[in-house]
């Protein structure tokens, strides 16, 4: 909360100032949650509503460009939209063209069905095919960089071409910032950390890709009870990822495990509330018979929920199937 | 509510003529939108309040981006029937969710199925498409798309602050335009509720407000209040997502085929259009279930329930959609589709 004389407004004059002390205004939220033409009242029973307006205005016209103001449709749909390929096709086919930037992208599934190896694919594809980078926020130890190295060579196919390209290699491993949290409360220090320097140095940054793998061992935890302060930080987890996308048009891919839900089918165990937050969530699961993995659209603005693709896991990364429907039979 | 005392003044000295006045009111009851499925049901005009509750995944988002695109689309143009309104729209973004290439592409299949539809009825060959260039197509959605206008807000201090920077936006509209505003769509309402609802048990000092649910609420109906009496022609449409739900539920619909008829059992012997409105409610356990302050629950005049997706049959995902407020038994059936929202009542009638 800011003092409204804090805020070193020249219009806001003791007088006014005054005024809206009577009326219990003393912060900008008071400002926000009050009637104003009751204030506006009370100043013109004094003869202050010339000097009053303006410090209205002034005030309004600071609180709005401090959060940026309204946005024309014609130049909002000017601005290009980007996508963040994966590097695998059948799954960059089924997003038509990757993770979007300024959206967060889930995962869904039970232990084991690939989640974590789609994480670090979209690492390593990013830090090296697309030289971004990147920042991989570990909440459960799966985590491993010899595996984003062997991705790595992966990509290169032969040994001869990893050792020419050792630089390049190198400057991939380091372009992926890896961050271990365990709880709740860090991971939210952290994004909230990662917001105040994005903000000084949006420009200058090649952040593209965040991750979080997972976002439900972190968040569950907190959840249940009759307690709504749980509900309110997964919440506050969710507003400042939605701002970070937003505002530096970042792709956040997050994972979300499962529960066991009704007739023991399983379902995420984010549900309910936690639904509203990823703009695109993808359900994915395994088949151990012949080692296929099969990705679906859960929810999509413009996907609609019955396209699948399929990958295998290889020790190179992820290798698209074609012809998914036939082996999901 | 307070009404400031120049306003009340104002409308006591208004002298008018029945002719004027039928003419004022008739003015208001118009329909505001196109008929636009689910919408169709009730004439919903300036100074109503829409809310459109449903899971997140429900339609929701869909109806309010063809709403928007009903509204700043003209009524004709180059002889196609596109039937929009040609009015300001205006869309506080509070869930992140607005995708605006998706908007683009809702008003080129408009255009494009406008344009079908002539073919057909005038039997025409598709010789529109030399006289009729992209360039043309283009230049009527940039038209448009200015008439459009979005706000993105990360908390419910951002969302008052919106809403009381809008009326300089309406003002401004007004004069571009030559027509004020008539949709203000807010997308969800219930955005920030555990945010708010946490902030209770934050201690302030004595006789100062913190943004606490209710101030957040009061000020909210407070401020659309004013709107909506200083802009009659003004349709409010908010969306809410359902968050007390039995759990699950609406996930294994989502499962596909194993759950398939289960499902489809579920919906119509909620849906099947003969139970009362309570017996919709207990069978829906607490689909809906009220959390929003009363402050805006008053403020409601009309209430929209969505639900779904389903599957039936292999391919075909549909929602339902029931009016709340005013009470109804119908439950209309309805596909989303690049061209529009279908109603898809036939199977069950």
């Amino acid at each position: 909360m800011v003092l409204l004389r804090n805020l070193g407004l020249s219009s806001l004059t003791p007088s006014v100032l005054e005024l809206f002390a009577a009326q219990g205004i003393l912060t900008a939220e008071d400002f926000v949650a009050h009637e104003l033409h009751k204030v506006s009242a009370a100043a013109g029973q004094r003869s202050e509503s010339s000097e009053f307006k303006e410090a209205v205005a002034e005030l309004l016209s600071y609180l709005e460009n401090r959060q940026g103001g309204w946005c024309n449709g014609f130049e909002l749909s000017q601005k290009e939209v980007r996508y963040l390929p994966l590097g695998c096709e059948s799954i960059d086919n089924l997003l038509r063209g990757g993770m979007q930037e300024g959206t967060i992208t889930e995962l869904v599934g039970v232990s084991s069905t690939g989640k974590t190896q789609m994480c670090m694919q979209a690492a390593a594809h990013a830090a090296y095919k697309l030289r971004c980078s990147v920042i991989y926020i570990d909440t459960c130890g799966a985590f491993s960089a010899q595996r984003i190295a062997h991705m790595l060579g992966g990509m290169l196919g032969s040994l001869v071409q990893v050792e020419e390209q050792r630089d390049g290699l190198t400057l991939a491993m380091k372009s992926i910032q890896r961050r271990a949290y365990f709880d709740i409360f860090s991971v939210l220090a952290f994004l909230q950390d990662l917001h105040t320097t994005l903000q000084a140095c949006a420009e200058h940054s090649s952040l593209r890709l965040l991750i979080i793998d997972s976002i439900s061992s972190v968040i569950s935890p907190v959840l249940g009870g009759n307690h709504s302060q749980g509900h309110a930080l997964m919440i506050s987890v969710g507003q400042i990822l939605k701002k970070l996308a937003t505002t530096y048009k970042l792709a956040v891919l997050i994972t979300n495990h499962t529960v066991a839900g009704d007739g023991g089918q399983p379902k995420p165990a984010l549900g309910g509330s936690w639904k509203s937050v990823p703009h695109t969530r993808l359900m994915l699961s395994h088949d151990s018979s012949n080692d296929v993995y099969t990705i679906s659209s859960l929810k999509h603005t413009s996907l609609s929920c019955t396209k699948q693709a399929a990958f295998r896991v290889g020790r190179a990364g992820l290798d698209s199937v074609v012809g998914a429907r036939r082996i999901s039979e | 509510m307070a009404v400031p005392e120049e306003e009340m003044l104002q409308w006591l000295t208004i002298n008018e003529s029945a002719k004027t006045m039928l003419k004022r009111v008739l003015e208001r009851q118009k329909p505001s939108l196109a008929p636009l499925p689910p919408l169709h049901r009730v004439n919903l005009h300036g100074g109503h309040v829409l809310e459109m509750a449903g899971q997140s995944g429900s339609g929701k988002s869909e109806i309010m981006l063809q709403a928007v695109v009903s509204c700043i689309l003209p009524k004709e143009w180059q002889g196609l029937k596109l039937g929009g309104s040609e009015k300001p729209a205006v869309f506080i973004d509070l869930d992140c969710h607005f995708d605006m290439p998706r908007l683009v592409k809702l008003l080129h299949h408009r255009v494009r199925e406008a344009q079908a539809y002539k073919d057909l009825s005038e039997k025409a060959a598709p010789a529109w498409s030399l006289a009729m260039g992209v360039d043309s197509v283009d230049e009527l959605l940039s038209t448009s798309l200015k008439r459009f206008y979005l706000k993105r807000c990360f908390n419910s201090f951002e969302f008052l602050v919106a809403l009381k920077t809008i009326r300089p936006l309406l003002k401004q509209l007004e004069m571009e335009h030559g027509s004020s505003a008539q949709l203000l769509l807010i997308d969800s309402i219930g955005a920030f509720y555990w945010l708010d609802r946490a902030v209770r048990s934050v201690p302030t000092d004595a006789g100062r407000k913190a943004l606490s649910l209710h101030t957040v609420s009061e000020a909210v109906v407070r401020e659309l209040g004013q709107l909506v009496r200083t802009y009659p022609s003004l349709l409010i449409m908010a969306t809410k997502t359902i968050i007390h739900h039995e759990p699950g539920k609406e996930y294994s619909a989502q499962m596909g085929s194993s759950n398939q008829n289960i499902d489809r059992n579920q919906a119509e012997g909620n849906f099947s259009g003969t139970g009362s409105a309570v017996n919709f409610h207990r069978k829906q356990g607490n689909f809906h279930r009220e959390y929003m302050p009363a402050a805006w629950q008053g403020f409601v005049t009309h209430r929209l329930l969505l639900q779904g997706p389903y599957r039936s049959g292999s391919n075909d995902v549909y929602f339902t959609a029931k009016w709340d407020i005013p009470p109804s038994n119908f439950v209309d059936r309805f596909v989303i589709q690049n061209e529009g929202i279908k109603l898809a009542n036939s199977r069950s009638m």
